[in-house]
């Protein structure tokens, strides 16, 4: 299996454009931790992915506790910059360990959670013999791993985005599936593997290694409506806690800009900057061009 | 490792291949303090990077006002170095030698400057840099003047290396070779020994590209010219270096990628940048975030170059170069290095005994086509703080000081028979029955001993 383990790497275009945009940076990714934790809390959604930091997890369970919330943890994994397409699970707890888990209003979503992310499932707290509910839809568990159904349905994600996810990344293998997306796009102009098309800002994907980002999930298409209306929510969530960073953020994902695949690494050329960060293996270049 | 100082990006010459064109040039304009670079060089300066070799480049180094430079040069030379309050003594620098005079003579004297000249052959043959590239006749009329220029600083014995860009027009059959080895040959003559022969990578003019078997070819007959006549062209002499177990030299294969390069620049302002070669692409600063790690080198190592055995001393070769444009690929030139490696690879078995230790003799797996298993983790963000950006290790840039030094020449050149350090080629000095390079300048030879003729 070829890997390349998780990286980011940006260069702004000028001194001039970091000065502004660097500070601005540093706060976006403040109002995304925010908005991340309060779209449970306020109840729109019944869990989120909450990683317990070596560093800072004295002060995160306090939060947690004090909120009146649960959390559940379900794995170690050794620490890695921006995106990884997996966990890289250890069994030692130290600096270069976090814990990952869920975060929910009550114990019974936590637990499901919990049991639809252990890889063991030896580990699963309850028994799924019967069907359970979850947003007053029916669900079963997989009886044989992970069931990332249940995990995206307690992570409020719609569910064509889910389905999208099954079939591109769990079945397809496609890592970063932005060119996937780009594909079911309305109006998208495709010519060999670039495909060219003029989408929903709230839903950009392609600058999320660096930040800028306002929904934490694939949608199937940069213009589905479900996942719109989920980004607008996180959206409005972030603009409470920092206004100028939030409007930054849809700013900067609403700017042309070319993000491309290619042995393993992806490049962005972005009119701020230009990035890379670690992909996943294709035989040949893929490339998503936006414009607003 | 190098550390180039760039007090200006403008350049007087747009030379056709030029990897950063000078509308690009124009539009960036960096503006130059030299305060700003003193903090900058400092900063390198005190971190791994102390006791690289510090080289003058641009755009034009030689464009900024003399004083200026003046201040620069006292600034390198007096870098400390080693202890008991020993300076670096010695600056390199790469110029289009258009505006070289007595006034930079003397500066060069002074600060103990290795020149390197950017030029691509005899005034016939170097059409493509210049002013005015576009206007033959008064390149050849300019390249005439150049031809002066390089004699000028022989006569005042400046050591002087020549970097040359190969491409059709220069190398492109076996008349444009010959005509280049007779200039290499008039070279030495007037005591320039040696330099750089790059191969012309551009995708504006791929057409003038060397291919894979005019590079091989053109570097054959170079590797035995310099054989011939005790010359130091490089990368040849790199390779044969390499190819007997070496170092991987020069930097374009020790596995950088574009956000983080071994060679690193001080900018007209002060910040930290990367190898030149990066400003093609916009990218004068080095990556704000990210790690050691250069995710093109894991990549290729796993796809484009598995199985190479040719990895160790090539790691994908540099960026720039890659295939079709995209510095995530392996180097364009993947086939002809290969096939000059194994050229070598037999030569040197001829001449040295089998200790051949850059080339695998095994060769790995194929990777595979597979795609990750199932996994409890989509696409989620994790620990995305500003690494720090640590300075890479180790590097070698090669080619120090970047002008020439290391292959070019000193005053004393044209004597023979010296026993010669095999990084840099200057003359050892005998110690305890052994011998030791002492140029400042040289990346990795501060105690070789029992070198060979």
């Amino acid at each position: 299996m070829v890997e390349v383990f998780p990286f980011v790497k940006m260069s702004y275009r000028s001194k001039k454009i970091q000065d502004e945009w660097e500070p601005l940076r540093r706060r976006i990714y403040n109002a995304v931790h925010f908005a991340e934790y309060e779209m449970v809390k306020r109840g729109y959604r019944r869990c989120d992915v909450y990683d317990l930091s070596p560093n800072n997890f004295d002060n995160q369970i306090k939060r947690v506790m004090l909120d009146g919330m649960v959390y559940l943890p379900i794995l170690r994994s050794k620490q890695y910059g921006g995106y990884g397409h997996r966990h890289y699970n250890t069994n030692t707890i130290d600096n270069d360990t976090f814990i990952y888990g869920g975060l929910a209003k009550d114990l019974h979503y936590a637990k499901l959670f919990h049991d639809a992310g252990v890889i063991d499932l030896k580990k699963r707290i309850n028994n799924y013999d019967e069907p359970f509910m979850i947003n007053g839809k029916k669900f079963t568990m997989n009886p044989n791993g992970i069931d990332h159904n249940v995990t995206g349905a307690l992570l409020g994600y719609p569910e064509c985005d889910r389905l999208f996810f099954e079939n591109t990344w769990l079945k397809g293998g496609c890592l970063d599936p932005m060119y996937e997306m780009a594909v079911n796009t309305e109006g998208v102009t495709i010519k060999g593997n670039k495909a060219s098309v003029s989408g929903d800002p709230y839903l950009n994907r392609l600058i999320r290694y660096w930040g800028f980002n306002l929904i934490p999930f694939f949608p199937h298409s940069f213009n589905c409506k479900s996942a719109h209306t989920f980004a607008e929510n996180w959206f409005k969530l972030m603009q409470e806690c920092d206004k100028e960073a939030s409007d930054a953020c849809l700013m900067a994902l609403n700017m042309p800009m070319v993000w491309s695949l290619q042995n393993c690494i992806i490049y962005v050329e972005h009119p701020l900057f230009l990035g890379s960060a670690n992909g996943y293996y294709t035989k040949e270049k893929y490339t998503v061009e936006w414009y607003p | 490792m190098t550390i180039i100082v760039v007090p200006t990006e403008r350049c007087s010459y747009k030379c056709a291949y030029c990897f950063e064109p000078s509308e690009q040039r124009k539009g960036l304009d960096i503006p130059y303090s030299f305060e700003a670079i003193k903090r900058g060089l400092y900063e390198v300066w005190s971190g791994p990077y102390r006791g690289s070799s510090v080289c003058l480049h641009g755009g034009e180094c030689t464009m900024v006002p003399i004083a200026e430079l003046e201040k620069l040069m006292d600034l390198i030379y007096n870098l400390p170095y080693g202890n008991e309050g020993k300076t670096l003594g010695a600056i390199s620098m790469v110029t289009n030698g258009s505006n070289i005079d007595e006034r930079l003579i003397a500066l060069f004297k002074k600060y103990n400057v290795y020149v390197g000249v950017s030029m691509d052959g005899p005034p016939k043959s170097n059409l493509l840099r210049g002013p005015n590239p576009d206007d033959v006749g008064f390149t050849i009329q300019n390249n005439e003047v150049l031809m002066g220029k390089l004699r000028l600083l022989r006569d005042n014995n400046i050591p002087t290396s020549i970097m040359c860009i190969i491409h059709k027009m220069n190398a492109g059959d076996h008349e444009r070779v010959e005509r280049l080895l007779e200039w290499m040959l008039y070279l030495k003559s007037i005591g320039i020994n040696g330099g750089r022969m790059n191969p012309m990578y551009s995708d504006r003019l791929n057409d003038l590209e060397l291919n894979t078997e005019e590079l091989v070819y053109v570097y054959k007959r170079i590797y035995e010219f310099n054989k011939k006549y005790d010359t130091s062209w490089n990368p040849l002499i790199e390779f044969e270096k390499t190819v007997r177990g070496g170092k991987p030299t020069p930097c374009c294969f020790t596995g950088c990628d574009l956000f983080n390069t071994k060679t690193i620049s001080v900018l007209p302002d002060g910040r930290i940048g990367n190898c030149d070669r990066t400003f093609s692409r916009g990218i004068y600063e080095r990556s704000l975030e990210g790690n050691k790690r250069s995710g093109r080198y894991e990549a290729l190592r796993q796809t484009e170059c598995s199985g190479c055995r040719f990895w160790d001393m090539c790691m994908g070769g540099c960026f720039e170069e890659g295939i079709g444009g995209d510095w995530r690929r392996k180097t364009r030139f993947c086939e002809a290095y290969k096939q000059i490696w194994t050229y070598l690879e037999e030569e040197t078995r001829i001449k040295y005994s089998p200790i051949i230790k850059n080339i695998s003799p095994v060769v790995d797996k194929q990777h595979s086509d597979q795609t990750h298993g199932d996994s409890n983790h989509g696409d989620s963000l994790h620990g995305d703080s500003i690494h720090g950006d640590s300075l890479h290790g180790d590097s070698l840039h090669g080619d120090v000081p970047h002008g020439d030094s290391t292959h070019g020449d000193a005053p004393d050149w044209k004597q023979t028979n010296k026993i010669r350090c095999p990084t840099c080629f200057m003359e050892l000095v005998k110690v305890n029955g052994g011998h030791i390079c002492e140029n400042p300048l040289c990346p990795e030879c501060e105690f070789y001993e029992g070198a060979e003729e």
